[in-house]
């Protein structure tokens, strides 16, 4: 394999398992984020506020007015507590996940995409001389020099017009192009358009939930309104 | 440093700085009762100061309360010169800005132009959509309060000093003192509407010469020092009223907890009705021994719960307390608290009166 495909398929990797893990994130970064102390104060609050509020429901608030009024002036400032110290939490997890985010994005999408910018043209593999000419020039020279080969179609038709025109026979610059090959940054959309379909069939086979169809029971109303005979009562 | 607080109100009664005190608690505890005794009270020991007493309860008593007809214009207390009452009537107040919605569209009609209206209003039709809006009752005694700041700040017309609410119970009255919030929120979300769109809008109402960003900003400022003096405890506090049973505990505290979070001054509360079996010893029943076993119980929890606040605890007169002689009576034991074996007396004496 390749060295280019490698380093690709280790990049899509890292990516596809970032993505299929998003729902984990939170509870993962909560166990390193700074707020972890906070979590801890927060879930101890719940705590105390959950046991004052069995006790109070266990007590009569007739002859216990005193300690239960008491216990729900305790309770509405455990509340106020508890969503104090959750907006915090909240905040200080956004903050944390906006660093992990930009972590991110310069780790993995910046060098990827840098690194497709600059290997794009990378022959990934080469196309036996008999594959390459099965297919038309114009596909072949998508494959090998990805999709900037449609955007400069037009130019390189003009180019060697010219050469015509010129009276210089021969080959044209572009025409040096090595079109028996595939290159990475096709290689790599390729890959991943296999992927994005496998993960919608697999979603919609299996991990979507059935749709129940729509009844077609008759209503109680519509029923009444049935004629069953013909038969008409007088007044 | 003596740390007691005394179980009466004369420290509110002699207060010379209070502007606005409410009166407030569940229904049928003796609100009214109680904040005619406030008034009197205070109208009796700072006679040099004049003092309004405001039902806004739309289920009116002062009238009942003082045996004489109150309307939605300040009169004096027959026999007193310096306390005054009024009862905002929300249907009556609908009526007079009806009519002069009928009058103004009657000139208008001269043109030919009014005269749908007119008619449309004869009916009293503005008066009946408005009064169904949910919390009409409290924006009219909001109107009031404005009304009284801005005489006040002017110097027009007849001033109090002090004004003393006998608030509706305490749904409504929450709602009424959210209304400065409320409405100060509102004017500053026009106040940006209207500061882009003011001279469209000014455009529009040119007819009838109305500057509305104008007026908008005078009512934002006068919500504003409402707002100001409603949480100043120099000037504003709330007295509750309420009786030694658990519903009326209940709601007192609710309220008490609802007044803390608008930063209300709130730190008294009158206990009415209570018994005093064990030293009413002519008229002692059993009926009464366990009501007021049960009333001292709620008393002890009262105290333990609201140890910083002037608990007052007022007794069960014999008969309505109605009548300003009668209310006068029964009012000195806000001033200096009701000692059941020295003026248990006292409580049969009102019987006869009325």
């Amino acid at each position: 394999m390749h060295w280019a495909a490698a380093v690709a398929i280790f990049f899509i990797v890292v990516t596809k398992f970032l993505q299929y893990t998003n729902k984990y994130h939170e509870k993962w970064i909560s166990k390193f984020a700074p707020g972890n102390e906070l979590s801890k104060k927060y879930l101890a609050k719940v705590k105390e506020r959950h046991e004052l509020k069995e006790f109070n429901n266990s007590i009569s608030a007739q002859d216990n007015y005193a300690k239960w009024t008491k216990n729900n002036r305790k309770l509405d400032s455990l509340d106020k507590e508890i969503n104090n110290l959750k907006d915090e939490i909240q905040s200080e997890n956004k903050a944390f996940q906006a660093h992990l985010h930009k972590l991110r994005l310069l780790a993995l999408t910046v060098p990827f995409f840098v690194f497709k910018i600059m290997y794009g043209k990378t022959p990934v593999y080469k196309l036996s001389s008999s594959t390459s000419t099965l297919f038309p020039t114009f596909v072949s020279g998508v494959w090998s020099q990805g999709w900037l080969y449609v955007l400069l179609h037009p130019l390189r038709t003009i180019s060697q017009k010219w050469h015509i025109m010129e009276g210089k026979f021969g080959a044209s610059k572009f025409d040096d192009m090595a079109l028996q090959s595939v290159s990475l940054g096709i290689w790599v959309w390729a890959l991943m358009n296999v992927i994005n379909g496998v993960e919608f069939i697999v979603k919609q086979l299996f991990l979507t939930p059935k749709m129940e169809a729509p009844a077609s029971v008759e209503t109680q109303e519509e029923k009444a309104l049935d004629a069953v005979d013909d038969a008409i009562i007088l007044d | 440093m003596d740390l007691t607080v005394e179980p009466n109100l004369h420290s509110l009664i002699t207060s010379t700085t209070h502007k606005w005190i409410f009166v407030g608690g569940k229904g049928g505890v003796g609100k009214t009762t109680s904040s005619c005794s406030i008034a009197i009270q205070m109208a009796l020991s700072q006679p040099n100061k004049q003092f309004l007493l405001i039902s806004t309860d739309p289920a009116h008593n002062l009238s009942d309360a003082f045996g004489e007809k109150f309307g939605k214009d300040a009169r004096k207390v027959t026999g007193m010169n310096n306390l005054s009452c009024m009862e905002i009537d929300p249907s009556a107040a609908l009526k007079d800005m009806n009519d002069m919605a009928v009058s103004r569209a009657n000139n208008n009609g001269s043109d030919g132009q009014g005269d749908d209206l007119g008619s449309l209003l004869q009916g009293g039709a503005l008066a009946d959509l408005t009064g169904s809006i949910p919390g009409i009752d409290e924006a009219l005694s909001f109107m009031e309060v404005m009304k009284h700041i801005k005489r006040q700040e002017q110097g027009e017309g007849e001033t109090f000093d002090t004004v003393i609410f006998d608030t509706a119970p305490t749904g409504h009255t929450l709602r009424f003192l959210q209304l400065p919030n409320t409405l100060s929120k509102l004017l500053e979300k026009f106040g940006e509407i209207t500061n882009k769109l003011g001279p469209m809008l000014n455009s529009f109402m040119g007819a009838g010469n109305v500057d509305i960003s104008g007026k908008l900003n005078e009512l934002k400022a006068n919500v504003e020092t409402i707002r100001q003096q409603f949480t100043d405890p120099d000037l504003t506090t709330f007295v509750c009223v309420c009786i030694s049973e658990f519903l009326s505990l209940y709601e007192t505290e609710r309220l008490i907890q609802e007044l803390i979070s608008y930063d209300m001054d709130v730190n008294s509360i009158i206990v009415n009705q209570l018994l005093f079996a064990e030293n009413d010893q002519e008229h002692n029943c059993k009926r009464c021994q366990a009501r007021w076993k049960m009333q001292k119980k709620y008393l002890d929890q009262i105290d333990e719960l609201y140890e910083d606040f002037h608990v007052v605890k007022m007794p069960l007169c014999a008969g309505e307390i109605r009548g300003l002689n009668n209310l006068t009576k029964f009012s000195q034991f806000l001033n200096k608290e009701y000692n059941p074996i020295t003026d248990g007396k006292v409580i049969y004496e009102l019987e006869d009166k009325e």
